[in-house]
This record gives C-alpha cells, sequence and structure tokens, in this order.
C-alpha cells in the first residue's frame, strides 16, 4: 500500500484512527478551499495522504531564529534529510499540535537527532520575528538541528509556492509535512496530519548507516 | 433568546448549578484558560495517537478562543463551546442545506447535529473524547484527566460563556462610538468623521432585518489629556458603546489606557502614538516605536556600525518615543547613542548651533515636525559631513511626495525617510482603485493631505463591519476581536503595503520602508520593506 514511488505527484491514502470531520462553516466556505474539501466525507477516517514531489528549494534569504541570514536552499541542503513543515506562530489549532509532533519526532531520533534537519517555515514572517520563532521554539522544547525560519512576506511566500503549500490566506493553511533523504532527492508529502510514528516510519529509512 | 434557552436549560438539565459560585469559576477560568488546576499544577492529557500533553498546549483558549467560540483553520473546524452553544442541541445554520455533488455529500459538522451536552456528556467528551452525539471528538481535541471538581469547574466557566448583558448592546440597536481628542488636527479630523460616518451608515444592516442597525456616537474630548479618562467613562456610563471605531488624536495614550481597562475593543484608531502593550485595542501600526525600531534594525544590518548616533528631538513631542525605540534596540550593540533634546521655539543661531560637531563615522537622526526639520536644515548651509541623515516621515509629515521638497536640495543626497507606509504612488492608485468610487457615491474626494486618514479610517471601518457582520446575534467583545484578526483583508484602502493579522495580534502594519528623495522632490523606495 505504501508504494514508494520517485513519479511526482502519485499518491496513496493512508487511513489513520479517528475522524476528520468538514463542516458547512460559512468560514471554511468562505476561505474558498475546495482543494482540501474533495475527496472527504462525513465522518470519514482521518487520512494522510502520502505523494512524492520533485522541488526545486528557492534560493532566497531567511532569517533564522538567531536572527541570522541564511539561503534557503543551503540551509536545507547540508546533507542531512530533512524534516519540514509551514507554521506560524499566532496560530491556534493547527501549528501548535504540528510543532507538537516535530517536536516528538525529535525527542524519538534519540542519538540520531543531530542526523535529521528539521525546517519550519513561517507563513505570517513580518509577525514572527527571529525573537519569536525563539520563544516558539524554546515553548516546544526544540532543539539543534531545528530551523525556524522567517524573513521577507514574497520570500516566505516563494518557499510555500515551491513547495506547493501556498495559501493567499495563511488562516486557510492545512497541516502538511514534507520529508527528503538527501538534496537532489524526491521530496514525500505527508499532507493530513501526520503523526509522530507516521513521519517516523518515513524517516528512519532515510537516516544513512552508522559506520 | 439566549435567555429563553437558559431557562430551557436550566429546566432540563438540574445537574447543572444555576448560579456557580465564585471560587468553582474561577478555578473554571483558570483551566480554560491557562491549563492551570487549582493548586497550579498543569493539567494532564493527550491527544489520541499522540504523546502526553500537559498546562499551556492543553488549555481549552488554545482553540476555543477566549470567547469560546471556536475558530475555523484551513479544513480544521472548532466547534463554539459558549453555555447557550454547548448546552443546547445542535442547530443546522439557518437558510444552509448540505451540499451534495455525484459521489460525495458534504453534510453538517456533528455539533450542528448533536444533543445538548449535560454533566455526564461533557465529562465523557472531555475525558473519552466522545461527544453528546456518539460520534468521537476530532483527533485534534485532547483527552483530559480531570477530577469531579475540576469538570465542575470547566462546565460552571463554560456556562459564563455567551451569557449576560453586553454594553452597547441595546434592545433594537448595536452602539458604537469613535474618538476625537482636542489635538487631533481639523482637515484630518474632519477626513475621518467624513469616511467613518458614512462607511458605517452604509455597512450597517437595516432596520428590521432581524439584525440590530449600528448607531455610531462621536465622543469629542476637550481639555487636557489628564481629564480625557474621566470624560470617556462618563461617555461610557450614559450610553455604553460594544466598540470604538476609527478616531482620531495625536496623544492616544488616556484613550488606550481607557480601552484596555474597561475592556472595550478600540479599532484601528487615527495615532502615531498607540499605547503600550495592547489587548483590547488594535492598531493599524506600532506608531513612532516602530520608526526607531526599523531604524535601528537597518543600522545594525550595514557592514559597520556608526560610532555615534546622534538623535535630536523634542522630549515633549512624540519624536521621543522614536529616540527611546532606537536606544533600547542597539542598547547591547557597540554604539554610543547620543541625546540632543530641544525645546522650541528657537531662533536661527539656537537651530544652527543646536548640532553637535558631526564626525564622518556618526549618524544623525532628526525626529522633528516638519517646521522644525525645515528650520534645522535651512539653519546649515550644508550638510556635516555624517555617514548618514535619517528623518522621521510621520513626524515630518513627509508621507506626501510633494512635501519633500522642502528638504533643501543639498542634503537631499545623504538623507533617508523613514518611511512606514506605502509609496506614495503606488499608494494613491491603490486607494483610488479600492476607494475612489465610494468615495465619489458619498460626495467625497481623496485629497493628497488627507488621503492616508482616509483610507486607514475606511480600513478601521471595513475590518470592523466585516467583524460585526460574521459576529451576527452572537454579541461578545472578546467574539469580535477575534473576529477582527480575522477580517483584515478589508483592509483594501490602508495607507500600508501589506497589513495582517491573526490569532491575539495588535498591529495592521509591521514595518517600514527608507525612503530617498529624488531631485525632483519625490520620494523614491530606496531597499526593501523593514520588518524590525
Amino acid at each position: 500500500m505504501r508504494s514508494r514511488t520517485s513519479a511526482p505527484w502519485r499518491t496513496t491514502v493512508l487511513p489513520l484512527a479517528g475522524l476528520l470531520v468538514i463542516g458547512l462553516n460559512p468560514l471554511a466556505a468562505q476561505a474558498g478551499d475546495e482543494h482540501a474539501h474533495h475527496h472527504h466525507h462525513h465522518h470519514a477516517a482521518s487520512a494522510v495522504s502520502r505523494s512524492e514531489a520533485a522541488i526545486t528549494p528557492p534560493r532566497v534569504n531567511l532569517r533564522n531564529q538567531d536572527g541570522a541570514t541564511v539561503v534557503f536552499a543551503d540551509a536545507i541542503d547540508d546533507g542531512r534529510p530533512v524534516l519540514l513543515n509551514f507554521i506560524y506562530t499566532s496560530c491556534t489549532a493547527i501549528c501548535p499540535p504540528m510543532t507538537r509532533i516535530f517536536a516528538e519526532v525529535q525527542e524519538s531520533l534519540g542519538d540520531d537527532r543531530p542526523r535529521v534537519r528539521l525546517v519550519s517555515v513561517s507563513i505570517d514572517p513580518e509577525q514572527d520575528t527571529p525573537r519569536r520563532l525563539r520563544d516558539y521554539a524554546r515553548q516546544f522544547g526544540a532543539t539543534e538541528p531545528w530551523l525556524f525560519l522567517t524573513g521577507s512576506a514574497a520570500a516566505s511566500t516563494a518557499v510555500q509556492k515551491a513547495f506547493n503549500s501556498y495559501r493567499p490566506d495563511k488562516m486557510s493553511h492545512t497541516p502538511v509535512s514534507f520529508l527528503r533523504r538527501a538534496p537532489g532527492q524526491a521530496w514525500v508529502r505527508l499532507d493530513g496530519l501526520a503523526q509522530a510514528g507516521d513521519i517516523l516510519r518515513e524517516l528512519r529509512p532515510m537516516l544513512p548507516p552508522r559506520p | 433568546m439566549h435567555r429563553l434557552l437558559a431557562l430551557a436549560i436550566a429546566l432540563l438539565l438540574p445537574a447543572l448549578p444555576g448560579q456557580a459560585d465564585e471560587a468553582l469559576l474561577g478555578e473554571g477560568q483558570r483551566l480554560y484558560l491557562e491549563g492551570l488546576r487549582a493548586d497550579g499544577s498543569p493539567l494532564e492529557g493527550w491527544r489520541p495517537g499522540g504523546e502526553r500533553l500537559r498546562g499551556r498546549d492543553m488549555a481549552c483558549v488554545q482553540c476555543h478562543r477566549r470567547s469560546g467560540m471556536g475558530t475555523v483553520e484551513g479544513v480544521v473546524v472548532v466547534p463554539p463551546i459558549t453555555g447557550p452553544v454547548l448546552f443546547a442541541p445542535g442547530q443546522p445554520p439557518a437558510g444552509h442545506t448540505p451540499r451534495r455533488a455525484a459521489g460525495m455529500a458534504l453534510q453538517d459538522h456533528s455539533f450542528r447535529t448533536r444533543p445538548a451536552y449535560d454533566a455526564p456528556r461533557l465529562a465523557r467528551a472531555l475525558r473519552e473524547g466522545m461527544g453528546a452525539g456518539d460520534v468521537p471528538l476530532d483527533p485534534l481535541m485532547p483527552r483530559y484527566t480531570l477530577s469531579e471538581r475540576e469538570l465542575a469547574a470547566l462546565q460552571a466557566w463554560l456556562e459564563s460563556l455567551g451569557t449576560g448583558p453586553v454594553p452597547g448592546v441595546g434592545s433594537t440597536t448595536l452602539h458604537l462610538a469613535t474618538v476625537i481628542t482636542p489635538d487631533a488636527d481639523a482637515r484630518q479630523r474632519d477626513a475621518m468623521r467624513d469616511v467613518l460616518q458614512r462607511c458605517i451608515a452604509g455597512r450597517s444592516p437595516p432596520p428590521g432585518r432581524g439584525r440590530r442597525p449600528w448607531v455610531l456616537e462621536e465622543w469629542a474630548l476637550s481639555g487636557p489629556p489628564q481629564g480625557w479618562r474621566n470624560q470617556l467613562e462618563a461617555r461610557m456610563r450614559r450610553q455604553p458603546a460594544f466598540a470604538l471605531v476609527s478616531g482620531i488624536g495625536r496623544d492616544w495614550t488616556p484613550v488606550h489606557e481607557f480601552c484596555e481597562a474597561e475592556g472595550v475593543p478600540c479599532l484601528f484608531p487615527n495615532t502615531d502614538l498607540p499605547g503600550p502593550d495592547p489587548r483590547a485595542s488594535v492598531y493599524l501600526w506600532p506608531g513612532m516605536v516602530l520608526e526607531g525600531a526599523v531604524l535601528a534594525r537597518h543600522l545594525m544590518e550595514q557592514e559597520r556600525l556608526p560610532t555615534r548616533i546622534i538623535q535630536v528631538f523634542d522630549p515633549s513631542d512624540m519624536g521621543r518615543e522614536g529616540a527611546a525605540a532606537l536606544r533600547g534596540a542597539l542598547v547591547s550593540q557597540p554604539v554610543t547613542v547620543f541625546d540632543r533634546t530641544f525645546r522650541g521655539p528657537l531662533d536661527e543661531a539656537a537651530w544652527r548651533s543646536l548640532l553637535p560637531p558631526v564626525d564622518a563615522g556618526d549618524v544623525l537622526v532628526l525626529w522633528l515636525g516638519d517646521a522644525d526639520l525645515e528650520r534645522l536644515l535651512r539653519s546649515h548651509k550644508a550638510p556635516p559631513t555624517a555617514a548618514g541623515v535619517f528623518v522621521s516621515g510621520t513626524l515630518a509629515g513627509l508621507e506626501r511626495a510633494p512635501d519633500a521638497r522642502k528638504v533643501p536640495p543639498p542634503w537631499r543626497a545623504g538623507l533617508r525617510v523613514i518611511y512606514p507606509f506605502d509609496a506614495p504612488e503606488a499608494r494613491l492608485s491603490r486607494m483610488v482603485f479600492n476607494l475612489g468610487s465610494w468615495m465619489s457615491t458619498q460626495g467625497l474626494s481623496l485629497a493628497r493631505d488627507t488621503e492616508r486618514t482616509q483610507g486607514n479610517t475606511h480600513a478601521a471601518c471595513e475590518i470592523t463591519a466585516r467583524a460585526l457582520y460574521t459576529l451576527g446575534e452572537r454579541y461578545s467583545r472578546d467574539y469580535l476581536l477575534e473576529l477582527v484578526e480575522d477580517s483584515y483583508a478589508g483592509a483594501t484602502a490602508s495607507a500600508f503595503p501589506r497589513f495582517t493579522l491573526g490569532p491575539g495580534q495588535r498591529y495592521g502594519s509591521k514595518g517600514a520602508y527608507l525612503m530617498r528623495i529624488e531631485k525632483d522632490g519625490s520620494l523614491a523606495v530606496d531597499g526593501d520593506w523593514i520588518v524590525p
């Protein structure tokens, strides 16, 4: 079922325990989120949808939680497997669980923790100053090498678009996690609230064997 | 309607205490807002499939918000859990039928079809994640470890949400107010008033359509700032306002303090001096402190810091706030910040001698109003040899392109304007596009010297109107603020290039440009939009 393929956009759906309920809320409709509505049914099992995609990380300048300027493509192309998501620090319902799950992944990696680059890119970069990102990272116990990135609105948008995750309204963003074994390889995209176990199942085989 | 529901609940659910005791309510509030137990220890629980959670991560307010009205993020619907909603049967939204298409059916969220919650059902939902309609709750909803006392406390707090009288909500009308302080410039004040009155009148629900029409009062203050707070309190006693919209003034501190103390939403006043740490107030921008912070950020991004920063300001004017912010942001940097203060009026010789000797490695920052800036610049035939000269665009009234002509030509090359607005031409064309035709229909027109006030006032009205429409008849000041945070897209005609809000955010615009002065005296963007 979990077919590995290098063909971009080929998708398999993994049903998980629990429920995802799509409401008829006028706000959700107003968000124009048609894409997110299809395939889902009332009381359908909550699903994480797995796909693979070729993505070229853009060479834009961003700032990390320490205020240092980094070139995004270089920051994630350091040879390590990468786990990436999009967040904003004032987000209420989705980002705290997403960040908590990444923290749990980092925790579970144990001795392998320094061998995986975690990256959280802010989709509200003007609000999320490096200082706010640093406080946010601390709140979730994030440690090296987990990068929190912000920058100009244009740079953040460029990254979101490269990952096919851009939404004009940050409130309409949906949970997505991205993983990549090494620079130049395809990215695994997990749409939905992937739990730490889901992510670790993808991530562990990406780690090169220890010498 | 809510009162009837509350009565029905009281009759149907004798397990619910009619009057929660204060201690219990306080414990419930702490659980809800902070995720802390009565003894200060963190609340504990877990998410299905996830790890254990504690404290703040578990606090209801994280998702259901302070109002209890919930939120929508992407496809995640966080249902409302206020007393009148939670302890009554779910109601499908009026006038909607579930959408259907071949092969799929989109049905109502279970919170709209479930039976009413009662104490046992609430306990089952919180502890086991099973909803009142025997439908498991969303996996995002944590499962809680709670004592009987804690359950009762949470229930008491939830019952208190969304009940009780709300100030400004009359039997047939919704009362809004706008504050005008006596230090506001008369022309800007009139520009604000013209746009606001017409916009509120035009966006108000018409009478007889089931929604309370909006009534806008003008609260014009008088005398020195020390007396404003009393005047505001008296106005609020005479006719409470649900929210304050737009308004105008230079020194906004007393109004800010009133809004924060009263907990009344004060939405987007035209001021360059907002008060500190807003909660009930939402501002267009952080004001003069932002200019100081932006300049500090710019200086720190240069290859080397200046040796000295000499800032000139009148400590009785708002320039002091910009100066203090610049100093504060550079406090741990190897640079000397030297304040040169004055109290006007000064004669030409005094203006000339105001500047201390300036070295090539120094930066000069002029926090001066337009007349003072012109006098200082003209008192020197040539600018001193400095690493840079910066002036406050807000204070000097340089936000309009032709006004930069008052900067004498010898000064122009080395001078940069701190400019927390959209570039003049871009801004004007956006305003004409988004606001021009509405203004015409109202018998108003955009004017070069008032367009910033006109556009910002329209943005304030439009954001508030959108939030009030979504609010409907579910009156709550906290909920209004939460909806304002979502309605920033209404700011199509603001003076700022980007205007966004989010949960808890209190400033729409967050950065500034540095502008250079072209040969013809017009302003041009020099570098990127800087967010400190």
